[in-house]
């Protein structure tokens, strides 16, 4: 246990110092191509194989209304983990607005199955300790593609186990834990996938090369979510006005 | 007194610029965009006409040759003239096909304007949203980056979801290029390759 936290302090270092270094980097280098490129087929196959049949049929079989009770449930499930990740941000209004959401979902929404929420006008936000991490300044690292769970980077990878202790499930008891975690990671998994179904199809089509693209996207989006949509005008690239022919 | 006059008029005419041109930029957006959407929604046009019409204004509203240079990345610098012409040519080509093949899909939106953040002189953001139409369930936010050449305000990329699409468009096309060694006519061919009725011969 203490080797595995010795471990952790030092990634995090090498990570911080990473991230001071090429804060304000435009591109991020890829030196784990090789690896990544056989990790995107592999869940390129996957996907074509098992997801996309999967979740076709799930959206055959499973009325639109229930889908989306389905979809508001994990949303919900999740807001401890949103929560506690706008408090080390110190967003102390998302914050506000994710508690207030949680609370209302959760009695008046009947377990977070309907968004009475956002009828309220309380949108809702993702947070995850990834993200805190960039916000402290910790650099992403190099970029990753996991298996099954696709892009990432080194960051957001090391950001999901701390995301971990932030949800409540994990400290729940169950008489089979597995069964009911394995059953909640499939549905969840399978509804996230049946809704990306027209864009992912959509990318793919238009795609030069479908790898550099869902790494540029990844990287512009996570960005956009690690700021709230809020631009640093600076980190913008110049046009090169001049030299038009 | 005149020389405080002088003073006063030459700061404020300072402090002022930056305000008109960002001005400038969110009218641009306004008139443009709308002018746009106009012809995608006028029943009176037949299809051609209609394709005809929405090219023209979208070639007046961006600039191909920047952003062509653009999305070529360090490689515009290393390319000859003759194949930077004939990319942007590709370019220019692919883009609007993109763009054909989606507009039966809107024609009814309205745009409405936020407010404009300028980055430096001549270079601003537009943050708008499109609503009503094709997205009238889910407005959709969107920023345009204006930038003034030859005094003309320009649309050189939009953010639409966190995704910047000059940028993306480069992230692809040097991909493109750096594992072909190099070369930019292999860009050209692959826009080419995508594009229905490709004129461009290398």
């Amino acid at each position: 246990m203490v080797w595995r936290l010795f471990r952790f302090l030092v990634l995090f270092f090498f990570l911080w110092v990473g991230g001071c270094a090429s804060q304000n980097s435009q591109t991020h280098g890829d030196p784990l191509e090789p690896f990544n490129r056989a990790m995107f087929d592999l869940n390129t196959n996957l996907d074509k194989t098992i997801l996309i049949p999967v979740s076709k049929t799930y959206m055959a079989i499973t009325p639109k209304p229930a889908r989306n009770g389905l979809r508001n449930f994990f949303q919900n499930l999740r807001s401890p983990v949103v929560l506690a990740n706008d408090i080390l941000q110190g967003e102390w209004a998302r914050a506000g607005n994710t508690l207030s959401r949680f609370a209302l979902n959760s009695t008046v929404g009947i377990g977070g199955l309907f968004d009475v929420a956002k009828a309220e006008g309380m949108e809702r936000h993702k947070e995850d300790f990834g993200q805190t991490m960039a916000v402290t300044g910790i650099g992403p690292g190099p970029y990753l593609v996991l298996p099954i769970l696709g892009p990432s980077s080194l960051r957001a990878t090391i950001g999901r186990f701390p995301d971990h202790f932030f949800a409540p499930l994990t400290y729940t008891r169950f008489d089979d834990k597995n069964t009911f975690t394995t059953t909640k990671r499939v549905l969840k998994f399978t509804d996230k996938r049946s809704r990306s179904l027209q864009s992912v199809n959509k990318m793919r089509e238009s795609a030069f090369d479908e790898y550099t693209s869902v790494r540029d996207l990844y990287w512009q989006t996570r960005a956009s979510a690690i700021t709230n949509g809020k631009d640093n005008l600076e980190d913008l690239p110049d046009f090169n006005v001049g030299t038009v022919q | 007194m005149r020389l405080m006059f002088l003073i006063i008029f030459s700061v404020s005419t300072l402090l002022a610029k930056p305000l008109i041109a960002s001005e400038e930029a969110m009218h641009f957006v306004q008139e443009k965009v709308n002018r746009v959407l106009d012809v995608l929604a006028d029943p009176s046009m037949d299809e051609n006409k209609r394709i005809k019409e929405f090219e023209n204004e979208i070639l007046q509203i961006a600039d191909v040759n920047v952003i062509a240079r653009f999305v070529l990345g360090p490689y515009a610098a290393k390319a000859s003239p003759a194949q930077v012409t004939l990319f942007t040519r590709a370019f220019q080509d692919y883009a609007l096909g993109v763009y054909r093949s989606e507009l039966d899909d809107f024609g009814h939106e309205v745009i409405q304007i936020h407010e404009t953040k300028e980055r430096k002189p001549g270079d601003s953001i537009v943050y708008t949203t499109i609503a009503g139409g094709a997205v009238k369930n889910k407005p959709r936010e969107i920023k345009w980056r204006i930038i003034t050449i030859n005094n003309e305000p320009r649309v050189v990329d939009i953010e639409i979801s966190g995704v910047w699409i000059s940028q993306h468009q480069r992230a692809e096309i040097t991909g493109v290029i750096a594992r072909n060694g190099g070369n930019i006519n292999a860009a050209t061919k692959m826009l080419c390759a995508q594009t229905t009725g490709c004129k461009v011969t290398g």
